[in-house]
């Protein structure tokens, strides 16, 4: 119960620093370069804690990026699950894995999410004209090692994670 | 890199993930409906804690912007500002002129003046995290005041239109954006048309004929069509325009004036509407009860109109200026009475269809008979059209009699009695032209037959030969 509570709060608590980061205010030209901060916590959460976090939390937590954003309710929201499901599908193969092959990984679930993305985009008329739109996987893919490094670190805090690491545990 | 957790082999949950597919869909599809605004409204207050801690770190520099400055930094901002309230002071004093000749203008066309608007203050928040998104969030919401839809402006020009609302912030959809559109004229040749975002910064103008009159450099201002936004807001410039010998239609390209890439403070406006401006200054009353208050309040004597008597059968249709509703329906009901008193017999003239419309219309039973030589369907087409032009006024028929008395718009029963020595049955098989006048609504405007619709007219019947 009280490990339950610990890993709730560590998800308010992520949550809210990857929103905040998604929402932070920077300049129109590095606004391409913007992380997908919030794929990369559904990806992580989903990686972590497979027994409570699933696409139904994903999909609150993207209804949440969805009133953050002013999109479409449901936009983020079917994005953030259908990544947190293949996520939870791929979720053994990152385990004894090399560090290039995680991030390919990552590339891909990024890329599909921003996929889905564009045609909700382009359903509504806004279509981008320019490949720059791809640079948020690249640089998700360029700072995952940092995001988990920091990710862990904070739920060390909160002790989510430590009880059952295993022999098996990378 | 690589993430301490154990290996559990966890199934997937398929049912969690149909679950929440199948209510992003339906969230999806209901987006439109109204239905989902309180949840919405939930939600953003949910979040309105991230937005509040991303805008801390601008409130915070903003508040020790001058403990940060030097005092020579202070006194340069402080010349500057001189000098442009200086600038800014001389062109207002012009604008103020120009406004009342606009407003002198404007009562000499005797409308209502458009110029009602209230602002009130928003400051950037933040803009859109999409490149592609053409949004900003500002710090005002329901609880300022502000409402879905409401025009948005800089200084310069018009920014947007309000499209969300949370408690303390609102979501405002740029005039760039690709879902935006918005009348517009131009200023030059009062041409109007529809602009639309582009997605890429600026607006356009589809599907402008060829012959429209649009130039490059021309100024666009919101025409106010459509009352989603006032009349008169610059919009923008235009800066290209493409004949593409494919289509009929022109391209306009339009840049906004209004700096949407450095926006930090802009003015939320709030127009008064003006139909329901007018509609305070003459309430619709509907059936008003008949009062001795109301009738000593109807004017005793109307100006008859004049007419020349070798002028052909002419029918005026006449208002009474600024007469309010409330009078003219309570005249109509005494002259129902009046006609059931004593009437004296002069001589049995039948006014036929011409005169019939307007009689049946105000149950004006017959009355005393005189004279007129009237057109059949002189009448009838401009009382048809005052009964268009408006419901809550009445009409005065005055016919043009060779010889004999004009007619008199409205009458009192206390005064006519007394003259009205002989009855006259109900069932009159014609209802009778008087010589008294016949009350009607009256049109606002004063509108004769011309000369050329009269001779379109039938003949002239002279009824007293017909009754002979």
């Amino acid at each position: 119960m009280i490990r339950a509570f610990k890993w709730w709060i560590f998800l308010a608590v992520g949550f809210f620093l990857n929103a905040m980061l998604t929402v932070w205010p920077v300049d129109q030209v590095y606004q391409w370069y913007r992380p997908q901060w919030i794929f990369m916590f559904v990806i992580f959460c989903q990686i972590l804690q497979p027994t409570y976090f699933n696409p139904l939390v994903a999909w609150g937590l993207g209804l949440l990026i969805d009133s953050l954003l002013g999109t479409p309710l449901g936009e983020y929201a079917l994005v953030c699950a259908v990544i947190a499901y293949l996520t939870s599908l791929l979720r053994n193969s990152f385990f004894r894995r090399p560090f290039w092959l995680q991030i390919e990984k990552i590339l891909l679930l990024i890329c599909l999410g921003q996929i889905l993305i564009l045609w909700f985009h382009a359903f509504a008329g806004q279509n981008p004209q320019t490949m720059w739109y791809w640079m948020g996987s690249v640089s998700s893919c360029l700072i995952w090692p940092f995001f988990v490094l920091l990710f862990q670190f904070i739920s060390h805090l909160f002790k989510v994670v430590p009880f059952n690491v295993g022999r098996n545990s990378y | 890199m690589i993430i301490r957790t154990s290996y559990q082999d966890i199934r997937p949950s398929g049912g969690a993930f149909i679950i929440a597919i199948l209510a992003s869909l339906m969230l999806l599809i209901a987006s439109r409906w109204e239905g989902l605004l309180p949840f919405s409204q939930f939600l953003t207050r949910i979040v309105w804690p991230i937005q509040y801690a991303v805008d801390l770190p601008t409130q915070i520099k903003e508040l020790a912007a001058p403990l940060l400055h030097h005092d020579d930094h202070l006194a340069q901002i402080n010349e500057s500002l001189q000098h442009e309230q200086i600038l800014l002071q001389a062109q207002v004093q012009k604008l103020r002129s120009l406004e009342a000749e606009n407003q002198e203008l404007r009562e000499l066309l005797k409308s209502v003046s458009s110029n009602r608007e209230s602002f009130s203050e928003g400051r950037l928040i933040r803009t859109s995290v999409d490149p592609f998104m053409q949004q900003i969030l500002l710090n005002k919401g329901k609880a300022h005041g502000i409402e879905i839809g409401q025009p948005v402006i800089d200084s310069f020009g018009l920014v947007g239109v309000v499209t969300g609302l949370n408690q303390y912030t609102s979501q405002v959809l740029l005039v760039t954006d690709p879902g935006f559109a918005v009348p517009i004229q131009s200023v030059r040749s009062g041409e109007r048309a529809i602009a639309t975002g582009s997605g890429s910064g600026e607006l356009r103008l589809n599907y402008v004929p060829r012959t429209a009159d649009f130039i490059e450099g021309d100024s666009l201002v919101t025409s106010g069509i459509g009352g989603r936004f006032p009349v008169g807001y610059p919009v923008g410039v235009i800066t290209s325009i493409q004949h593409d010998p494919s289509t009929r239609f022109t391209l306009v390209g339009i840049d906004p004036v209004a700096k949407l890439d450095q926006l930090r403070h802009v003015l939320f406006v709030k127009a008064a509407p003006v139909l329901a401006e007018k509609n305070k200054e003459e309430p619709i009353v509907e059936e008003p009860a008949l009062t001795k208050a109301t009738l000593s309040s109807v004017p005793k004597e109307e100006p008859a109109p004049k007419i020349e008597p070798a002028v052909a059968p002419v029918a005026k249709v006449e208002l009474a200026p600024k007469v309010e509703p409330v009078i003219v329906k309570s005249a109509v009901k005494p002259a129902t009475k009046t006609a059931k008193a004593p009437v004296p017999k002069i001589e049995p003239v039948i006014a036929k269809s011409a005169v019939k419309p307007a009689i049946k219309t105000e149950k004006v039973p017959p009355v005393t008979k005189v004279e007129p030589v009237i057109a059949k369907s002189a009448i009838k087409p401009e009382i048809k059209k005052a009964k268009k032009s408006s419901k809550k006024i009445t009409e005065t028929v005055a016919i043009s009699l060779p010889e004999q008395p004009t007619a008199v718009a409205l009458f009192e029963p206390e005064e006519m009695q007394p003259q009205l020595p002989e009855p006259i049955p109900e069932s009159a098989p014609e209802p009778v032209f008087e010589s008294a006048p016949v009350v009607a609504p009256v049109p606002e405007r004063v509108e004769e037959v011309t000369p050329e619709v009269i001779h379109e007219q039938p003949p002239v019947v002279d009824l007293t030969e017909e009754a002979s």
